[in-house]
């Protein structure tokens, strides 16, 4: 069974990635972590403790993450708050009010506290320490990361792969050149994607490919059980609310994209058009700040990343509904 | 716990004037120093960590030396960064040799504890019962990563004393001290923080430089810790002598161990001002130069800044500290 850590920003489209790691009998879900992104850091380690819960696993430890980027906010140009009227928060638009990512999602809440240490110092004492590599996926900024393997970057060799959300080489969401996850910690991301550590990205062009339909809110609500039903819930939601704002190419679907790095090591056959590149990120105080910069030239300036590209979201759905069958 | 000490943990990059500051410490009745963290630096990280273990060794005291940050939070990701300046003085024998190169000790038996180091700086500010004394003579690395992984553990920082920075002088590059230089952003996050800083700036240490005499005095001790000491400033005068004549000649700065020196007397540093300062994190001429706003209308203070250092203050502080090791030896030991 492939171990992994999970670092999240939790977020719905994050509790659904760990309800789907908590249920798969493919995967052991060692530890979570939780990061600053789609709320303070204070309501994604609760959002992370009440996911776990929910799906079962209410005693997996879960290590608070960072509270800010690395660097980011130092510089005042940087620090800019930036709109993000359909990312996270609750806006309303027209009259509707809009709620991806509320700050505290509707879960009952896990009587289990959070650990004492703080997440990068977990990751360093517990790769230091552990006999056999564990897979990190990471859904959120990779500040947690980022300051870890700048803590000590022996840890690589514990680590058998990083699987990211985030990134977009054709889609981008939070500015006209950037993903979120990579925007809100550049320098995380670019330390990350230089580890030498081998990298997967389901990146948005990857996400937004494998947007699910009113079909498949309907079958995951008929599975019945709780992650199958929040899963549901959460499709029907962001239908509505992407179909507001940000229309994908194919009309009423809605991308959950966290849940997609978890069915892809549940099974990799979900991605259906990958490439391995030559990938930056920009660090830059500018209009590219937090970009994935994929190098087309023969030169190939960077560190070799596998890229998700395009996902089956028939394929995606089978994969939550065999996850969330059985109750946990 | 001891009453009416100063709890400090020393963040080091040893370091020849590293070393004196950590030989200040260890002797000094007003302070308990609870342990060492090393960093990246003057040298690479496993060089410091042994450097600092050599001088625990040489204390015959049991001190922990928890190893921190081999490198730089975020320097090192911008490939249009300026870079430092480093001279290196050449010997009769054609030899290079900088301000550092001057360790000649036994080989340490002593190992670094497992623990990193920022995880025992978090650790000890959060379980301590009194506020915790950070003196850091390096880059910044390690407090920036303790602030940024864990910002509760301000409310139990005392003080933060940063050898780094400075006003008119500077020595890395023609406007950045090398602490600062080599991790601006650590210093920033530190800046930003809330934690009480204190900067000993080169123009302190410039204006403290030990004259020749103390060589000398410290050998007069007759302990191996003021052989040490003595050898120490010799060579740092010799080096400055050659690369970097200060106001007077026969005269160095030992840094770090001004700070430590603060602790004991502030009156080393006459003229201590409260400001607001900000470091250059951009990538040009100016990346890790101090920003003093110096404005009628200024922003609110954050930092203790150092303008100025009395070197007789500093001799006596040193002087009598040294004392205190001849305690640690009998006379005619061997070294």
């Amino acid at each position: 069974m492939r171990k992994i850590i999970l670092d999240v920003d939790t977020g719905t489209d994050d509790a659904i990635a760990i309800m789907a790691a908590v249920r798969a009998s493919q995967l052991e879900l060692t530890a979570l972590c939780s990061v600053h992104g789609n709320a303070a850091v204070e309501h994604t380690t609760k959002n992370t403790l009440n996911a776990a819960y929910a799906a079962g696993g209410g005693t997996i430890p879960v290590y608070p993450g960072a509270a800010d980027p690395m660097v980011k906010n130092l510089i005042p140009s940087r620090a800019n708050p930036v709109e993000e009227p359909i990312l996270s928060g609750t806006t309303e638009i027209n009259g509707v009010v809009v709620s991806i990512n509320p700050d505290l999602l509707p879960l009952k809440e896990s009587p289990y506290p959070p650990q004492e240490k703080p997440a990068a110092l977990f990751y360093v004492e517990e790769l230091r320490s552990r006999e056999e590599k564990v897979t990190i996926v990471a859904t959120g900024a990779m500040t947690n990361l980022g300051l870890a393997l700048r803590l000590d970057p022996r840890i690589t060799e514990k680590i058998e792969e990083i699987v990211i959300m985030g990134g977009g080489v054709q889609k981008t969401n939070i500015t006209a050149a950037a993903e979120a996850n990579f925007f809100k910690d550049p320098e995380a991301a670019a330390i990350v994607l230089d580890s030498g550590v081998p990298i997967t990205i389901c990146t948005l062009d990857g996400t937004h490919s494998c947007g699910l339909t009113e079909e498949h809110e309907k079958r995951l609500r008929g599975v019945g059980t709780l992650p199958a039903i929040f899963t549901a819930n959460d499709v029907r939601v962001r239908r509505e609310s992407y179909s507001r704002l940000q229309p994908l190419e194919r009309e009423g679907t809605a991308p959950i994209h966290d849940a997609l790095c978890i069915a892809y090591l549940i099974d990799p056959a979900v991605a259906t058009r990958t490439v391995t590149a030559a990938c930056k990120v920009d660090c830059s105080d500018g209009i590219s700040e937090g970009r994935l910069q994929v190098d087309g030239r023969h030169f190939r300036e960077g560190a070799e990343v596998h890229l998700i590209l395009e996902a089956d979201p028939d394929k995606l759905c089978d994969i939550l509904v065999d996850t969330f069958l059985e109750e946990g | 716990m001891v009453e009416g000490k100063r709890k400090v943990i020393l963040d080091v990059d040893t370091g020849t004037d590293d070393a004196t500051a950590i030989i200040l410490a260890a002797l000094a009745p007003k302070i308990e120093l609870l342990g060492i963290t090393t960093v990246w630096g003057n040298l690479p990280l496993s060089v410091t960590t042994e450097q600092t273990l050599m001088i625990t060794e040489l204390m015959k005291k049991d001190i922990p030396v928890y190893v921190g940050c081999p490198g730089p939070i975020a320097r090192g990701l911008y490939p249009q960064a300026h870079k430092e300046h480093r001279r290196v003085a050449v010997d009769a024998k054609g030899k290079e040799y900088g301000y550092h190169d001057l360790f000649q000790l036994p080989r340490p038996s002593a190992q670094a504890q497992r623990r990193h180091g920022v995880d025992y700086i978090v650790e000890t500010c959060r379980t301590s019962r009194e506020k915790i004394t950070l003196v850091a003579a390096g880059p910044l690395t390690n407090i920036g990563m303790a602030l940024r992984i864990a910002p509760d553990i301000v409310k139990n920082i005392r003080e933060v004393v940063v050898m780094g920075g400075g006003i008119t002088q500077s020595n890395s590059t023609l406007c950045a001290e090398g602490n600062i230089f080599r991790d601006p952003e650590a210093a920033e996050i530190l800046l930003k923080s809330g934690a009480p800083a204190t900067f000993i700036t080169l123009d302190a240490t410039h204006r403290a430089a030990l004259p020749v005499e103390y060589v000398d005095r410290c050998r007069g001790l007759g302990n191996p810790v003021g052989d040490f000491f003595a050898e120490i400033l010799r060579q740092r005068i010799r080096v400055y002598n050659a690369l970097q004549p200060l106001w007077r000649g026969d005269i160095a700065p030992i840094h770090d161990a001004l700070c430590v020196a603060y602790l004991l007397d502030p009156a080393v540093i006459p003229d201590m001002r409260r400001v607001h300062l900000n470091v250059c994190l951009d990538h040009g001429n100016g990346a890790g130069a101090f920003l003093i706003d110096t404005r009628y209308y200024h922003l609110k203070e954050n930092a203790n800044v150092a303008y100025d250092g009395s070197w007789e203050r500093f001799g006596e502080v040193v002087m009598d500290t040294l004392e205190k090791a001849e305690g640690l030896f009998w006379k005619g030991e061997e070294k």
